[in-house]
């Protein structure tokens, strides 16, 4: 394995996508399953689906296409979240459906055969050009840089955001910010995983960071940690067991988090 | 000016439905002040609306004089701890010291010594201090509910406003909690809690407050069986439970 990273170009691609992705599946992954918004994360991906449709059938960048349907998707369940109606989850939901059908749909309005596109879906990150490292680079420095710059505001916010918000803290801007983020990570993990596992790689390696350390900001480096780990031991599984690589990692992933929660249930039983 | 909450003609919808109607009340400052009134019947609605959470439908609220938004810096607030996620990964100190963070963001910010001091100073006034590197996970409820009230006093508020404070937990801890409320009024906070537990209410109060979607009393601490059967519509046993009356 190691002589063909040294070998292929599209492995240290895979490499490199993978370790910049773990960075963001740990900062951003902890606080989406902190906060409990993995239904909105899982919202914001598929929705994505519509924008790498209507990219296909327009012939611009697919990707870009997903980041403005996801951080679209994102301002708009802000929006409904903050006016508390109620309605949030069936917003979610009916966006979730709406992204997914309407890539269907943009894919199938377009002349001739098809493209493939599942590897928007279940991710490939094997095809991860230089053009997507450069794309994932620059979302995982916008994450990582506004999550420590503002680290304590961030875990004020988490914790309380109406007492936050009453000691004149921007709980608006934190709000909206940090769904935005979340529709930019789901964008910088098609790549890796696609759009129906993105949220295995958010949620895995901090569901097991949960189970190892207390603190958020260890939480967050340990998540970082483990998702490099899934990643690399997933494109291992992949290369030797020829399956798809998104498909290992996020096998790797679940494994992984239901062993550690095995081990976490027997030492509080003894 | 004597007021610190000034309450004309306030009506407040939650989710569409009208909760509170047509309240008006004066709060002075320095005063302790008991909520009580059935579930559903607009407490946590009207303290929400003092806090600016809720817009009125008609009427209006005035902190010492001014607008709510202005005010918020002299307000601190105690939610129902089952609104706040207990397992979420953050010490008891750190959690008090969030109250420092007041306007706008802080890039960077490393809480300094002298912050510190004083979020284990005001955990040593509610008995904390010694678990201030503990993980908030491993408080009991008392502990918990202990905790929110010293990181309101971080804030170093006027008016400190409280949902409940000893909803869901034992009866010596709930005392231990009132005792903490007298204690922090005595020092000139203006005081106004939401409770469901009458006779702590009746014993701590300076005022009572009686809400059942329109204010059926205010006074001093006495609960008459009329007042009582106004608000629950039978009457009730202040020392618990119900009456066959």
């Amino acid at each position: 394995m190691l002589n063909a990273i040294l070998e292929y170009s599209f492995l240290q691609n895979a490499i490199l996508a993978g370790l910049l992705s773990s960075i963001i599946c740990g900062v951003i992954g902890v606080i989406i399953v902190e906060k409990k918004l993995l239904m909105m994360g899982g919202g914001i991906a598929h929705t994505a689906y519509g924008g790498v449709g209507l990219g296909y059938l327009l012939g611009f960048e697919p990707v870009l296409g997903a980041g403005a349907f996801s951080v679209a998707a994102a301002l708009l369940i802000g929006f409904i979240r903050r006016k508390n109606s109620g309605y949030t989850d069936v917003i979610i939901s009916l966006l979730w459906s709406l992204g997914m059908a309407l890539g269907i749909a943009f894919v199938g309005l377009m002349p001739g055969y098809p493209p493939d596109i599942n590897s928007y879906l279940f991710g490939n990150i094997l095809s991860v050009t230089k053009g997507d490292i450069y794309i994932i680079l620059s979302i995982t420095a916008v994450v990582l840089f506004s999550i420590m710059a503002f680290f304590n505001d961030w875990k004020a916010f988490l914790f309380d955001s109406r007492f936050s918000e009453i000691a004149g803290l921007k709980t608006n801007f934190l709000e909206y910010f940090l769904l935005v983020t979340v529709a930019l990570s789901v964008v910088a993990l098609i790549r890796v995983v696609g759009i129906i596992l993105a949220i295995a790689l958010l949620s895995a390696p901090a569901a097991c960071a949960g189970l190892l350390v207390k603190s958020l900001k260890n939480r967050m480096v340990v998540a970082s940690v483990l998702s490099f780990v899934f990643c690399f031991a997933g494109l291992s599984v992949s290369y030797y067991l020829s399956i798809p690589s998104g498909a290992a990692i996020v096998f790797v992933a679940v494994l992984t988090y239901f062993i550690l929660l095995a081990l976490n249930k027997i030492k509080g039983s003894n | 000016m004597n007021s610190a909450i000034s309450v004309k003609n306030l009506s407040v919808s939650y989710k569409g439905v009208e909760a509170i109607n047509d309240i008006s009340l004066e709060i002075n400052k320095g005063e302790f002040v008991c909520i009580i009134g059935p579930n559903g019947g607009g407490k946590t609605t009207f303290l929400n609306a003092v806090l600016g959470f809720l817009k009125p439908n008609c009427g209006g609220i005035e902190i010492f004089g001014g607008n709510i938004k202005k005010a918020r810096s002299v307000m601190s607030y105690v939610p129902q701890t089952a609104v706040i996620d207990r397992s979420f990964p953050i010490t008891v100190i750190e959690t008090v010291m969030t109250a420092f963070l007041r306007s706008g963001l802080h890039p960077f910010k490393l809480y300094k010594k002298a912050e510190r001091e004083r979020a284990l100073t005001v955990l040593q006034k509610v008995g904390l201090d010694s678990l201030a590197q503990r993980q908030i996970s491993e408080l009991s409820g008392g502990e918990f509910q202990r905790l929110l009230i010293a990181r309101a006093l971080a804030a170093n508020p006027q008016i400190l406003l409280l949902d409940e404070p000893t909803a869901n937990i034992d009866a010596a801890s709930a005392d231990k909690i009132f005792e903490i409320l007298a204690e922090i009024n005595l020092s000139g906070v203006t005081v106004v809690t939401v409770t469901h537990d009458l006779s702590v209410a009746v014993s701590a109060a300076s005022r009572l407050v009686c809400i059942n979607r329109e204010l059926v009393y205010c006074g001093s601490p006495e609960l008459t069986d009329e007042i009582i059967k106004a608000m629950y519509g039978r009457q009730i046993n202040l020392n618990g439970g119900y009456t066959d009356a």
